[in-house]
């Protein structure tokens, strides 16, 4: 008995301290995050005054030049682009990801290193004849050739990532519907499917953020018309200097669809993220 | 109900010959075991008669008619696995109704053939429940509940024991092949352990490198082995396999090896050098049929010493060593007696084979020479 109370009381002070440096690091990530954001509506003459003012009055200021200089539909564009790329993603990667672990066919092993090589080159190398095939089409700042470009891109990483989610459901589930006298079609949709959820959510939604932080090909491939975020950012750097507040508000609101899509979907993305590691 | 046979059917994978020429027929309503090591083909075999690999050459008949044409889902019947398949994201009730879910029953329909099945296996409390949570036990009886509640023509079992701790192993063995006697389904079970073979089949066929060895009742297996693989595979502890040759010494025909004799008639002897392919044969003899005495030889029996005793709470078995020229190499038996018995290391023991009790077998080939001796 006596030595089970300071063995509870140990283990108790060990919560509280590591308790506490995670409140540490998380503070620490976020102070910035919390800077920014004051920045949003802090007045031109206060944004780098020493010491920091903390306590000032708040300006709208900022928010009018953002709209005014048409950041909203950057913000669209961002979502726009992002978003179709992911989905086609999905839509094509799923189907081909499955067949790769699950089908024999020609040289498939090949095929499937083939697909990833895509990935090895270093994207600037590509961007220069993608930007000339692009001219010649007419894909050149428009909403369809930054889809197409983000598609080519994710895609290998998403079939990579999701075939071995694929080879972890057991043929047998399969080979059980198929016995009990489900069709293929229905396997996949009622058993298959939902043992992939995981997967399928937390490649998707690492293929949206590289979609959403895209720099190169955005600058490259659009640009004029077509103007994503990161892309739009740039802009506030102008003869007169930075435009810090707007900057603020244009990466908040650029870090906020991410953290939504990580939020909601969280349950899926940790045990995609785990799903390798803990074989149960 | 089906009667369900194979005909010369292979199964080819790559280089792989997984099933070679396997023709076997399993009756109307009874159990067979397809019983051999590791690798032997048998979970193939299942594939192809379940219907989810192809047939490579041969064909499957239900009841007289070819299935090779046949989806798996049209095959009308059911499987039962080593890792249980169930469906993760699925209750215990929604596993089990899964099958019914598709041929259209009504939701009450659905309910009422559900809860049979969960009581049927004693599952009731369960039924809401995930299935990740339950024990590996009650996980093979939500699928055996899966597999029945459809009254499909033909269970299939691939093991279904193997991962179950030992008592959880017992008792579903028991419920198993109680529940298909009861509805007199016609089964097939896929196992390596020869004990469950026995315990729950009407018939077993052995194989071994994806070729049939021998069908028949566990009986027939045990006491007539068609060759060495059998009688070897067949039996705790081990058949003894002894290599000799005949003798005559005067009148008196023997088998004769190293430091061991046994007299044969002069028929069998006869009809032994008749059927071996050479001058050697190996002669098989099961530790529960050999006499021990501790004693020394006289001119009947043969001489050894004993080596180890391992009691089984029943029964003992003793290990002993011929006696022979050859010290370096001895000849170790095992032996099953009702013991128990004291002994030391070294003792003398005199050993008989009753004759009638013996096996034959080529030594060239492994086949039993005389199996109409014991059949
Ligand atoms: N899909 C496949 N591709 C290639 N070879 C295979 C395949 N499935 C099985 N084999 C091979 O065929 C042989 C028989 O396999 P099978 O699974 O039928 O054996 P088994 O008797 O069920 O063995 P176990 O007791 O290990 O389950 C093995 O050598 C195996 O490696
Ligand atoms: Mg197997």
């Amino acid at each position: 008995m006596s030595a089970s109370i300071p063995r509870a009381a140990r283990a108790q002070r060990g919560v509280v301290l590591f308790t506490l440096l995670a409140l540490g690091c998380t503070i620490t990530l976020l102070l910035p995050v919390a800077w920014m954001a004051t920045m949003m509506v802090k007045p031109e003459a206060e944004m780098f005054a020493r010491p920091t003012v903390w306590l000032f009055e708040p300006t709208l200021a900022h928010f009018e030049y953002v709209l005014e200089a048409g950041f909203l539909s950057s913000l669209a564009t961002s979502l726009v682009v992002a978003g179709a790329s992911t989905a086609l993603v999905v839509l094509i990667g799923t189907p081909a990801a499955y067949a790769f672990a699950r089908f024999e066919m020609w040289r498939r092993d090949d095929m499937f290193l083939f697909i990833l090589a895509t990935r090895m080159a270093p994207p600037v190398a590509l961007v220069i004849p993608l930007y000339l095939i692009y001219a010649k089409v007419g894909l050149l700042d428009t909403h369809l050739g930054l889809i197409l470009a983000y598609l080519t891109f994710n895609l290998s990483f998403y079939v990579w990532v999701l075939r071995s989610f694929c080879r972890d459901v057991p043929v047998e589930l399969e080979e059980a519907a198929l016995i009990e006298g489900y069709p293929r079609w229905q396997v996949l949709l009622k058993i298959t499917l939902p043992m992939l959820r995981p997967g399928i959510v937390s490649s998707a939604v690492l293929s949206f953020i590289f979609a959403w932080n895209e720099f190169l090909y955005a600058f490259m491939l659009g640009g004029r018309t077509v103007k994503t975020l990161p892309v739009a950012i740039p802009t506030l750097i102008t003869a007169q200097g930075v435009k810090w507040g707007e900057v603020a508000i244009v990466g908040i609101s650029a870090l906020l669809p991410v953290l939504l899509v990580v939020f909601t979907l969280q349950r899926y993305i940790v045990r995609g993220l785990t799903l390798g590691a803990v074989k149960g | 109900m089906a009667t369900i046979q194979l005909d010369s059917v292979w199964k080819v994978y790559g280089a792989v010959e997984a099933v070679v020429d396997l023709s076997l027929t399993c009756p109307d309503g009874k159990m067979l075991a397809l019983l051999g090591p590791s690798g032997c083909g048998k979970s193939s075999t299942l594939k192809m008669i379940a219907g989810v690999e192809e047939v490579t050459r041969g064909d499957i008949l239900f009841d007289g008619r070819s299935v090779a044409s046949l989806e798996p889902g049209e095959r009308n019947l059911a499987m039962v696995f080593e890792d249980y398949a169930l469906y993760p994201h699925l209750s215990v009730f929604e596993n089990i109704a899964f099958p019914l879910r598709l041929r259209g029953f009504s939701q009450t329909e659905i309910d009422k053939r559900v809860r049979q099945a969960l009581a049927l296996l004693g599952l009731e409390q369960w039924s809401g429940q995930g299935v990740k949570a339950l024990s590996g036990g009650a996980q093979q009886r939500v699928s055996i509940g899966r597999a029945l509640v459809r009254d499909p023509e033909l269970i299939l079992f691939d093991e279904p024991l193997s991962h179950l701790d030992a008592d959880q192993k017992v008792y579903l063995r028991t419920e198993i092949k109680r529940l298909q006697q009861e509805s007199g389904l016609t089964s097939i079970l896929v196992t390596h352990d020869q004990t469950e073979a026995i315990a729950m089949a009407d018939q077993v066929a052995i194989m071994n490198g994806g070729v049939l060895q021998q069908i028949g009742t566990p009986q027939d297996l045990y006491a007539a082995p068609a060759n060495v693989f059998v009688a070897n595979f067949i039996g705790e502890p081990p058949i003894n396999l002894l290599t000799g040759q005949i003798s005559t010494a005067g009148a008196q025909m023997h088998v004769r090896g190293a430091g061991w004799s046994v007299a044969v008639d002069r028929a069998i002897a006869a009809q032994l050098s008749g059927a071996l392919s050479g001058s050697e044969v190996i002669l098989g003899i099961r530790p529960e049929h050999i006499l021990v005495a501790q004693e020394g030889p006289d001119e009947t029996s043969i001489g050894a010493r004993f080596f180890y005793r391992e009691t089984r709470g029943d029964v003992d078995v003793v290990l002993v060593d011929l006696e022979s020229r050859d010290a370096a190499a001895p000849v170790r038996l095992a032996i099953e007696t009702p013991g128990p018995m004291k002994i030391q290391q070294g003792d003398p023991a005199a050993l008989r084979f009753p004759v009638e009790r013996l096996l034959f077998f080529d030594a060239g080939s492994g086949r039993n020479v005389l199996p109409s001796l014991q059949a």
